[in-house]
């Protein structure tokens, strides 16, 4: 039997999901999820319905499908997650699926999946990023900025759920800001 | 300054970097007759009109695309923003 000597480590060097509770808001690392990302080759038309399986992905919007999540990040973009223990060869399965009609690329530890939680988060998301809140409902996604750091921001339920994407290597430096705020929020 | 881009609206314009003039998506054929004095020009000269001006500007922190807008630099006015891909793609067409 293969005797492993190498661990799998989280982006924050710990071998179980960083997760933090400031005030009534909760930042917690998701360290679960497959990434990959997809882009149409020319003139192949929206593949965003073989993602989901199911309705087109409308721009700055995310839909559920095949047990995926699909989101837009660009003209002819889209990001694909998905649970990392059934779907861990994402990327593969995707070009298995498109063949020739879209760039695929893999984006597992590629970039930090966080789940930021609370009873009123709109306090803490106003201070970080640019993102109109007024309208940025359930099923939406928008690429931004916090804390100098550029990011996506997914919106599961507003003001109370959202789910956030950064580079991996930037996972301290973007926890550290939205728990800076979490906290000046909470006092 | 709100940008407003074709598909996502309005946007901030510390969410974009700046180019520069839009013909940079003139370049020049590198291989036809006379191309040293053509890149030349297309590397070194600019307009710098006091008015209306098309650059490109490229939504960094946003869908990351590149786009071109129509500013009128004294006023900051924004009259028109298309995506560079279709300007240079319409341009490729009509030659």
């Amino acid at each position: 039997m293969t005797k492993y000597t190498l661990f799998p480590r989280t982006a924050f060097g710990r071998d179980a999901a960083m997760i933090d509770q400031i005030g009534s808001a909760t930042l917690s690392e998701r360290p679960d999820f497959a990434i990959a990302s997809v882009a149409e080759r020319a003139g192949q038309g929206d593949l965003s319905p073989v993602l989901t399986g199911a309705a087109a992905v409308a721009v700055s919007e995310w839909q559920d499908g095949l047990g995926r999540t699909v989101f837009w990040s660009g003209p002819n973009q889209w990001f694909v997650l998905a649970d990392h223990d059934r779907s861990e060869m994402l990327a593969a399965e995707l070009k298995t699926e498109l063949g020739d009609q879209a760039s695929v690329t893999e984006q597992n530890d590629g970039w930090v999946v966080f789940d930021l939680q609370g009873a009123d988060l709109t306090p803490i998301l106003e201070r970080l990023c640019p993102i109109n809140l007024a309208e940025f409902g359930a099923n939406r996604v928008q690429r931004t900025v916090i804390d100098h750091v550029g990011c996506f921001v997914l919106c599961l339920e507003p003001g109370r759920s959202y789910r956030l994407l950064c580079g991996r290597s930037f996972a301290g430096s973007f926890a550290h800001g939205i728990k800076t705020i979490m906290g000046s929020v909470a006092v | 300054m709100l940008i407003p881009h074709p598909l996502l609206g309005l946007r901030d314009a510390q969410e974009f970097t700046y180019l520069g003039d839009a013909s940079l998506l003139n370049r020049p054929d590198g291989m036809a007759e006379g191309a040293a004095e053509a890149l030349h020009d297309y590397l070194y000269l600019r307009d710098n009109p006091a008015g209306e001006h098309r650059e490109l500007w490229f939504h960094e922190q946003g869908d990351r695309s590149w786009l071109v807008v129509t500013r009128n630099t004294l006023t900051h006015e924004i009259t028109q923003v298309e995506f560079a891909a279709d300007v240079a793609r319409q341009k490729g067409a009509d030659q």
